[in-house]
């Protein structure tokens, strides 16, 4: 039988065994390291088989051009045939180095998709841990992570869109050219805007549901705490019920409508006796239900919103990205349209004409 | 060791936690401070009930000991305090009812396709001066795998033992040995549907009760063999939306306690208006005892009927990030069909939600 002691008997060792793992908090971050050195490594062997290929190219064209010479000299010899030979062997190796390049192309691209999946994740935790604590150390990670991340390009995310950082004014751009770029960056930052708005739309549902969700789990927690859920348990146990005192002077058909009709456990008589009056009380053992406590395992409902509360860290952590991306690009459109409007007024032009810094 | 794919795996991740842990919706400490009217606190079956207040304190607070791709720990608490302003006799001291409740639990992602889940739990609940309710010590411990295995359906495997320690002269030791499986689809977090099916073993600490004393004397104790098969959806589309039904079927070597019910549960929660969200919750159950012994007079036979059925009604908003009020309507019956066997019970409630 359950007692107290087996019940901390299997808390024990599951407490002490949760506790040894910690380390392993670890193992993601050596992941994102080993990913990033199979990327290294793949793009070494690409510039590798991208320089083969390049040798076997330019062998080639020499190849070409001495077998259209000798083609052009109309007599067939031994060493134009060994040259068209060749010419073959050439054109197999391209082939071979072109299928190993594609396959190294697929590689990295699976690994990049592994890496961004890597990035995504220890971004979304570094947002949970400084979203409890900030912390200099944490931010900074975040920053590099964020960063590594941008490298890599699109992938599985979308909507990522460069702000044309790298846009210059130059000296050499003229009136309508300036105008182009203050209008690229106009719409650059409408673009932006477009999609904070369905960052927030998006944001403000997850929002929501979010709340929906964890409303229902605490209320659900709350009635399992207080057994609140249960319903009515039913015990049956014996007891004793008095079905008459019993007359001394009368007969006990007199009583047979006040007898209880048997139980399906034996009927015990126990006789009691009032002294006083000499009379007998009759008790039998009857079986009743009483309520207890139902130890049905009753869930109420399960309903999660764990993954919904990082999504909305990350979607919280783009949506400041995009108004930054936004305030500098509407930032650089005036800068570029306050150099034009200077320039059509026939004011003086900085000599690098450059705005960006 | 390879790498979990992107978008399957995690969801498999995801269902493995939804599937191993009781799911939370978030971490951090909340609480509730309620005032509920209650029409029928001590659960009386007659007429002759007395209503009365109840002070409410809800403590939730959790946490994520350990999370990345792989492993996740994750420790609740919960703590409940219930105030009765009447007494239950008259002239009598107040009563009150506290629970508490730890959990310890964890995933690891062993590869791709198989995760495996823990759990363990510990539930106190005093009681003091309220006749309907009882006290009990409670530990649970859990093991459970999951298995990916295509077009986002998953299957697993449960074990579960559990054991109450009685702290109250109506109740007895229970010992429960239970294990099951269940088969998940999940195409996205907003739809997924289930069906559970479980084993369970009750081991009572009191004798079985005999239909007529023997030669041989008393069969030992009370053990139960209980079976549950369950179905459940959920759906989010605007609002959010689940159902199951479940049938339990326990048959006993103890007298009067074979059952057959079945359990309905259907729960639909949506934000109305300037920031108004509702919820509403029924749970209804009807119990069919199916022992074949002569009809006793007596309320609450051997061949008896008990129903459950409870309705709430919520309306909650959230005021900022910190404060949240919620009024509730809870409406339930319980108990016997027969006669006076079951209790009602109307309550109302007001409170207030701080995140902290």
């Amino acid at each position: 039988m359950a007692s107290s002691d087996k019940i901390l008997g299997m808390i024990v060792p599951l407490i002490v065994a949760a506790l040894l793992p910690i380390a392993a908090a670890e193992a993601d971050v050596q992941e994102v390291h080993r990913l990033e050195s199979q990327l290294k490594d793949l793009a070494a062997a690409k510039d590798s088989l991208l320089m083969q290929r390049s040798q076997v190219v330019e062998a080639a064209d020499s190849l070409s051009v001495r077998i259209d010479s000798m083609k052009a000299e109309g007599i067939p010899t031994e060493g134009l045939h060994q040259a068209l030979r060749f010419s073959l062997v050439l054109e197999q190796k391209l082939v071979d180095i072109d299928g190993r390049f594609e396959a190294l192309m697929v590689e990295e691209d699976a690994h990049q998709d592994r890496l961004r999946l890597a990035y995504d994740w220890e971004i979304g935790a570094l947002i949970q841990q400084l979203a409890q604590a900030p912390d200099r150390g944490l931010l900074q990670q975040l920053v590099i992570y964020q960063e590594a991340r941008e490298g890599l390009g699109d992938g599985l995310e979308s909507g990522r869109m460069r702000f044309g950082e790298a846009m210059k004014i130059s000296a050499d751009d003229s009136p309508d050219e300036i105008g182009q770029k203050v209008d690229l960056m106009e719409d650059i930052a409408a673009r932006l805007l477009r999609e904070g708005r369905q960052n927030a739309e998006r944001l403000e549902r997850l929002k929501v549901e979010h709340r929906l969700r964890f409303q229902f789990s605490l209320f659900a927690t709350e009635i399992r705490l207080f057994d609140e859920h249960l319903p009515e348990g039913r015990v049956l146990v014996r007891v004793e019920r008095s079905v008459g005192i019993v007359d001394r002077g009368k007969s006990e058909a007199d009583f047979v409508d006040d007898a209880a009709p048997p139980s399906f456990a034996e009927t015990e008589e126990v006789g009691a006796t009032d002294g006083a009056a000499g009379n007998r009380i009759d008790v039998s053992e009857v079986l009743v239900a009483q309520s207890e406590l139902s130890r049905q395992q009753v869930t109420v409902g399960v309903i999660a919103a764990d993954d919904l509360a990082l999504e909305i860290q990350k979607l919280k952590a783009r949506q400041m990205e995009i108004r930054q991306l936004e305030a500098v690009a509407r930032e650089r459109a005036e800068a570029f349209r306050a150099h034009l409007r200077e320039l059509l007024d026939g004011g003086s032009i900085p000599a690098s004409g450059s705005t960006d810094e | 060791m390879s790498w979990v794919r992107p978008r399957s795996g995690r969801l498999a991740f995801v269902i493995g936690v939804l599937c191993a842990l009781t799911p939370v919706a978030s971490y951090g400490l909340r609480a509730t401070v309620g005032l509920e009217y209650d029409d029928n606190p001590f659960e009386t079956r007659s007429d002759n009930r007395r209503s009365g207040w109840i002070n409410r304190f809800f403590l939730f607070s959790g946490a994520r000991l350990m999370q990345n791709s792989r492993h996740l720990i994750q420790v609740r608490h919960q703590w409940g305090l219930k105030r009765f302003w009447k007494s239950e006799v008259a002239n009598g001291a107040h009563g009150d009812v506290v629970a508490s409740q730890l959990e310890l639990g964890g995933v690891v992602h062993l590869n791709e396709r198989f995760t495996s889940s823990w759990g363990t739990e510990v539930k106190i609940k005093n009681v003091q001066r309220v006749s309907s309710e009882e006290s009990y010590l409670r530990g649970n411990l859990r093991l459970g795998l999951v298995a990916r295995l295509d077009n986002g359906v998953t299957g697993s495997l449960k074990l579960r033992r559990s054991g109450d320690d009685a702290r109250d002269s109506t109740l007895v030791d229970l010992s429960v040995n239970a294990w099951g499986g269940e088969l998940a689809y999940s195409a996205n977090r907003n739809f997924t549907a289930r069906l559970v099916a479980e084993w369970r073993r009750l081991d009572y600490d009191r004798s079985a009760l005999q239909p007529a004393a023997t030669a041989e004397g008393v069969a030992g104790d009370q053990a139960d063999r209980s079976r549950e098969f369950k179905a459940e959806m959920q759906l989010y589309r605007g609002g959010l939306a689940h159902a199951s039904y479940a049938l339990l079927d326990n048959e006993s070597n103890s007298a009067g306690f074979g059952y057959r019910a079945h359990r309905i549960q259907l729960l639909y929660a949506r934000h109305l208006t300037m920031g108004v969200d509702g919820q509403l919750f029924i749970t209804l159950q009807r119990r069919r005892y199916d022992e074949e012994v002569p009809s006793l007079p007596l309320a609450g036979g051997a061949e008896d009927e008990y129903h459950q059925s409870l309705w709430s009604f919520k309306l909650s908003r959230q005021l900022n990030d910190v404060y949240g009020v919620s009024g509730q309507y809870r409406r339930g019956r319980n108990g016997s069909r027969r006669g006076e066997g079951a209790f009602h019970k109307n309550i109302y409630s007001l409170t207030v939600d701080l995140s902290l």
